[in-house]
């Protein structure tokens, strides 16, 4: 009976010992907070001002972060744009953006200076029968097939604008403003759009 | 009644009775035994000797050496008991696991047999599919399916997992790892064909495990070990990049326990009961294979500059550091934000942190057997065996999936990638009853023997892409399960006075097998529509809140030819696929319902075998068999075997024997779709069955059973205290599976009805292949000084060939060549050719003296070579051609040392590879998921280990 308890007695150690949980690998997941999609947001309409000129226009996206953060987009397109491309070697055009007070018109104050727009292109397409052998993208590759190139413009230098103001974004309604778009001597207006009190969002969340 | 006898484990029975006992260290003994009982002594390498109790309450008993050593009747490759080892017409190694297994740094089975018979590997795969989950075991470099594995003598079932193995394709395999070590006494390796004797499967030969039959002495042991992972860099092959960023995790790794007990039980009339348990854990080892920042960027541009956007165009803010340093003002570090290192840097994350790992993977194994036998008349005997088992294991399976991989990234639930890993948890049964007894002069034993594997797949750290980031991250796979019962009948007599004696054995066989696949979870196998935008208007744009175009995973915007962002005509219906996000669980797709399969089949056989000694120095065998299988039809079997004695100390043998192996039900059924999408429209990939529509409309035909010629010669010596054993063998297989390469509807324009713009592949009879070579077996046993010393020279040279590709006219536009290469690929041949080691030599050295015993073993394996199956630009040489590699041949020491402090504890210490030694490094156009070459001694590196062994 003795050595039956001692077998049982080393059985249950044993047990004890080994019935530790297997623990998972876990996922990298650090990251700083304010990441995520930006689901809450107001768009405003920017307006071409020379439509026979540079003919830019778009929208200005004002986008709230978890952090009570805004941050601001613009993204501009012009029918221009191609011929620009054609024209200009290197393709390097920017247009300084500022949102001022008032409604458009008013360019009394300037509220916020923000970064320069910067025109961009990217490929969406190919044609599948010929070959690029003018370089049309100017990415020195000559034997790829012939890109198709769309034109935007957009912050150079970072996609978004950052306003580290707490509350901002709720203030923009209320914001009597507007934003304009100047050509590359920094004070002609070519687009503009009225922002807050003086427009209606084209499109909110 | 207690006594002293010659020597260490020696079998003690009652005469006429199952009862019995083993010596303990020192030779002890304990025995309940009637007054006019005789007792039967055996042990290795003495002659066995009867000695009557005539009432004495303790009897000393002095054994003589043998004059042939290795005196212990085998039970496999013949059905005459009382056969030695070098009596046999063919090669048997007997490897005597309760004795070996004090000093094996190695626990389970199949490593403890790897350790000790050359002609013997069980592959441990470091990461891959299902491979993980089974050390599939392998004889003279074949596929574990191939060897058929046999416990006291009857057919044990295979695992229900269809894992990869270290010949080529994947094939079913027995684990060995629910029979707990601690209740098996020896294991018979039976180097030759034997499908005339026992049917399917045993073309490479034949492993049968005798399990213990003691009583009345507990035994228990308690081992922990674990790995040093301290592998070496410095002067690899390694670029200067990949050096800097490689390193071992800090400290040991792959940490284990385990508990083995076993205690046996007397039954008053005379029969046993002897039960195992063993409990075991293990943590998993890392070894990474760590790339580039070049080669593996863990984020793209997209990523690092918040550009990546939703379906409906939102933006994702994926680098909230930029945004903060913008917020600053800081523009060093908004520089340096938009740079992967410098990200990675902001996060705290290493290259190694999110490599791809391979290792060891992470288990608990829970076991329980038993072994009993007892008188039911006074010529019959009732038996029974079997075990219940479990294992979970979680192992590595894919590639490191990086945040630049835009198809398959989440910010939401894993912002800086994921390594998905495959779990599984199975359950497994055996259980063995039968009789044996007399009916007249014949011997009989008529059997059932069940056994069933249950296997469920799992992921973690995963998801469907195309769910959305609502998609679970822990997903069920599916479920296989293979179960087997099989019916016995065998007769055997020997009649003394037919020249020098003959055995006349016959029988026959009834076996069911069934083979499930049960599908898993939904979303592991399904197609969501995260990607896709349904329009909500008529002539809905498609822009975001940006009012651009919205874009693919690529950032491409959706326009027509003038740059216009398109539009959805129809309200409720138009739909777009905007982001093509990767389907599916990632990285295996969860079986589905198109692969779902409850498939029976019944074998049906007979034998005769006899076994005829001429004169007292000639042996003659043969044997023939028919088995008539359900699903494929009849076979014909037979074998010859012969041995001829030249005096006291030498002996010819050899055989001639013809084999096969049934394709098993999980080939022949077993089927796995991936998904992907070409605009709206899933296709399948698809492993296809070969009774499907897809391998009619191709022209592959019904999987049929390989079959082989096996050719065997050689002999035994004994020179002085010197045994030797070498035997020359051929083995030709046609016919052998295999799974072809990819086909598409372009390449076969039959198969696009079936399989639309998808990918097939099929198992077929691919080609012949062969093996030859020569094992040798050297032992000596002497005394030296106080203690005994035992050596054992082992080694086997071996040539595999691919005989050729058997190509059916197969309806496809490929040209001949061109068919061939896709039919049988050359990483396969290479794999099956060149893939495990040559050769393989092991020595080992056993001392005891007192208190003390040891064992140290090296091992050589041989060198591999592996061929790579795709042409591509070779590193640094800049042409085009084949990574192929060789690696050249490894040695490895293992060392176990065992102080007994008393008649109950002793303790033991060693280890395996205790010098650290790690096969090469893979080159560089191969390494991604693994770094080193998995088919010499592994990659695990050196480890060390304690046991506590306690004797009641």
């Amino acid at each position: 009976m003795k050595t039956y308890k001692t077998i049982i007695l080393i059985f249950t150690v044993a047990l004890g010992l080994l019935s530790c949980e297997q623990e998972r690998l876990e996922p990298v997941l650090t990251t700083a907070e304010g990441g995520g999609t930006l689901s809450t947001y107001l768009a405003y309409t920017i307006e071409s001002t020379d439509p026979t000129g540079s003919n830019v226009s778009g929208r200005i996206v004002f986008y709230k972060t978890t952090l009570d953060q805004t941050l601001v987009q613009v993204s501009l397109d012009s029918p221009e744009f191609s011929a620009l491309y054609d024209s200009t070697d290197p393709f390097e055009i920017f247009y300084p953006s500022a949102i001022m007070g008032g409604a458009v018109g008013t360019e009394i104050t300037t509220m916020m200076t923000m970064y320069d727009v910067k025109v961009f292109a990217k490929q969406f397409d190919e044609d599948a029968t010929q070959l690029d052998i003018d370089d049309y993208d100017r990415d020195g590759n000559t034997e790829e097939k012939l890109p198709f190139l769309n034109f935007y413009a957009e912050f150079g230098e970072n996609k978004f604008y950052v306003v580290n103001e707490a509350g901002f974004y709720e203030s923009i309604s209320e914001m009597d403003s507007h934003i304009n778009i100047y050509a590359d001597d920094g004070t002609t207006i070519i687009a503009s759009g009225d922002l807050g009190l003086n427009a209606e969002p084209v499109e909110s969340n | 009644m207690k006594s002293v006898s010659c020597c260490l484990k020696t079998d003690i029975i009652i005469k006429g009775t199952t009862k019995g006992t083993l010596t303990d260290f020192d030779g002890n003994y304990t025995i309940d035994a009637p007054a006019d009982a005789i007792l039967v002594v055996s042990s290795l390498g003495y002659a066995t000797k009867e000695v009557p109790v005539n009432g004495q309450t303790s009897i000393k008993i002095t054994l003589v050496m043998a004059a042939e050593q290795l005196l212990e009747t085998i039970v496999v490759g013949s059905r005459r008991q009382g056969r030695t080892k070098l009596d046999t017409p063919v090669p048997v190694d007997v490897i005597n696991i309760a004795e070996a297994a004090i000093n094996m740094p190695q626990q389970d089975i199949s490593q403890m047999l790897t350790a000790a018979a050359p002609s013997f590997t069980a592959f441990t795969s470091g990461g891959g599919d299902l491979s993980s989950f089974v050390s599939q075991p392998s004889l003279r470099g074949l596929a574990s399916s191939q060897m058929l594995v046999l416990v006291n003598g009857k057919r044990r079932h295979s695992s229900a997992i269809l894992a990869g193995n270290q010949t080529g394709t994947p094939g079913p395999g027995v684990d060995m790892r629910f029979i707990p070590s601690v209740g098996v006494d020896r294991i018979e390796i039976l180097r030759d064909g034997a499908s005339a004797q026992y049917g399917s499967d045993a073309i490479a030969g034949v492993i049968n495990m005798v399990m213990k039959k003691g009583t009345g002495e507990f035994k228990g042991s308690l081992t922990a070990g674990a790995y040093t992972n301290k592998p070496y860099y410095e002067d690899s092959e390694l670029t200067a990049d990949e050096r800097s960023l490689n390193r071992s995790f800090d400290g040991w790794d792959g940490q284990n326990f385990q508990f083995d007990g076993n205690y046996g039980i007397a039954f008053e009339n005379d029969g046993y009961f002897n039960a195992s348990v063993m409990l075991a854990q293990a943590e998993r080892t890392v070894r990474p294979s760590v790339l580039s920042l070049e080669r593996a960027p863990l984020y793209d541009e997209s990523y690092l500059t918040n550009n990546r956007t939703e379906t409906n165009g939102t933006p994702i803010i994926t680098n909230p550091e930029l945004i903060a340093a913008q917020a600053s003002g800081d523009a060093g570090l908004i520089s340096s934000l938009q740079t992967v290192q410098g990200l990675m840097s902001a996060r705290d994350i290493e290259q190694i942190d999110v490599a791809s790992y391979s290792g060891l993977p992470a288990k608990t194994n829970m076991s329980l057997a038993f072994n009993m036998e007892t008188p039911l008349t006074e010529t019959s005997d009732f038996y029974a065996f079997g075990d219940i088992g479990y294992q979970y294991s979680d192992a590595y399976s894919c590639f490191y999936r990086r945040s630049a991989q835009a198809d398959r990234s989440s910010y939401d639930l894993y912002p800086n990638g994921f390594r998905p890993q495959i779990y599984n948890d199975q359950y497994n049964i055996s259980l063995a009853t039968g009789i044996t007894g007399m009916i007249g002069d014949y011997d009989f034993d008529l059997s059932n023997t069940f056994g069933t594997n249950w296997a469920k797949y799992g992921m973690f750290n995963t998801w469907n892409a195309s769910i959305g980031s609502g998609s679970p991250t822990d997903m069920n796979l599916g479920t296989h399960s293979f179960l087997q019962n099989t019916i016995n009948l065998d007769a055997s007599h020997f009649y003394e006075d037919i020249l020098s004696g003959l055995n006349v054995a016959f029988g026959g066989e009834l076996r069911f097998e069934n083979y499930i696949i049960r599908a898993g979870q939904e979303e592991s196998y399904t197609a969501g529509d995260a990607g896709v935008i349904t329009a909500t208007e008529d002539n809905q744009a498609l822009v975001g809140p940006d009012g651009f175009p919205l874009e693919d995973l690529f950032g491409s915007p959706y326009v027509d030819e003038f740059g216009n962002p398109l539009s959805l005509e129809y309200a409720g219906v138009s739909q777009e696929l905007v982001k093509n996000y990767a389907l599916n669980c990632q990285c295996f797709r969860g079986y589905a319902p198109e692969n779902e399969g409850n498939n029976w089949r019944s074998v049906m056989a007979a034998y005769v075998d006899m076994e005829l000694d001429l004169t007292s120095n000639f042996l003659v065998s043969g044997a023939l068999r028919v088995e008539n299988y359900s699903d494929f039809g009849n076979v014909l079997t037979g074998k010859f075997a012969g041995r001829y004695k030249i005096g006291e100390n030498f002996s010819f043998r050899g055989s001639f024997s013809s084999g096969f192996r049934a394709p098993s039900l999980q080939e022949l059924n077993y089927s796995h779709s991936y998904t992907f999408f070409v605009d709206l429209v899933p296709f399948d990939g698809t492993l296809y069955p070969n009774n499907s529509s897809a391998s009619r409309a191709l022209g592959v035909s019904a999987l049929t059973e390989e079959r082989s010629r096996n050719y065997s010669l050689g002999f035994t010596t004994k020179i002085g205290k010197v045994d030797i054993t070498v035997d020359a063998y051929k083995i030709d297989i046609f016919d052998r599976i295999f799974e072809t390469g990819e086909f598409d509807a372009s390449s076969s324009p039959a198969l696009e009805p079936v399989i639309g713009s998808g990918l097939a592949t099929f198992r077929i009879n691919g080609g012949d292949i062969s093996t030859q070579g020569i094992e040798a077996v050297v032992n000596y046993n002497t005394n030296l000084g106080a203690g005994k010393l035992g050596l054992v020279l082992a080694g086997t040279f071996r040539e595999n060939k691919f005989e050729g590709v058997n190509l059916p006219d197969l309806n496809t536009n490929l040209t001949d060549a061109q068919l061939e290469e896709n039919y049988v690929s050359r990483s396969l041949i290479g794999q099956f050719e060149t893939g495990t080691p040559s050769s393989k030599i092991i020595g080992t050295l056993n001392y005891s003296v007192g208190k003390f015993s040891a064992m140290l073993r090296g091992t050589r394996f041989g060198s591999v070579q592996t061929r790579d199956n795709n042409l591509r630009t070779l590193v640094p040489e800049g042409t085009l051609g084949y990574a192929d590699q060789f690696f050249t041949p490894e040695f490895t020491t293992d060392i176990g040392l065992t102080y007994k402090f008393n008649d109950t504890l002793s303790l033991t210490v060693g280890g395996n590879n205790v010098f650290n030694e790690y096969p090469e490094i893979l080159r560089y156009e191969l390494r991604s998921f693994n770094l080193y070459s998995q088919y010499q001694q592994g990659s695990a590196g050196a480890y060390y280990f304690g046991r506590l062994t306690i004797t009641l």
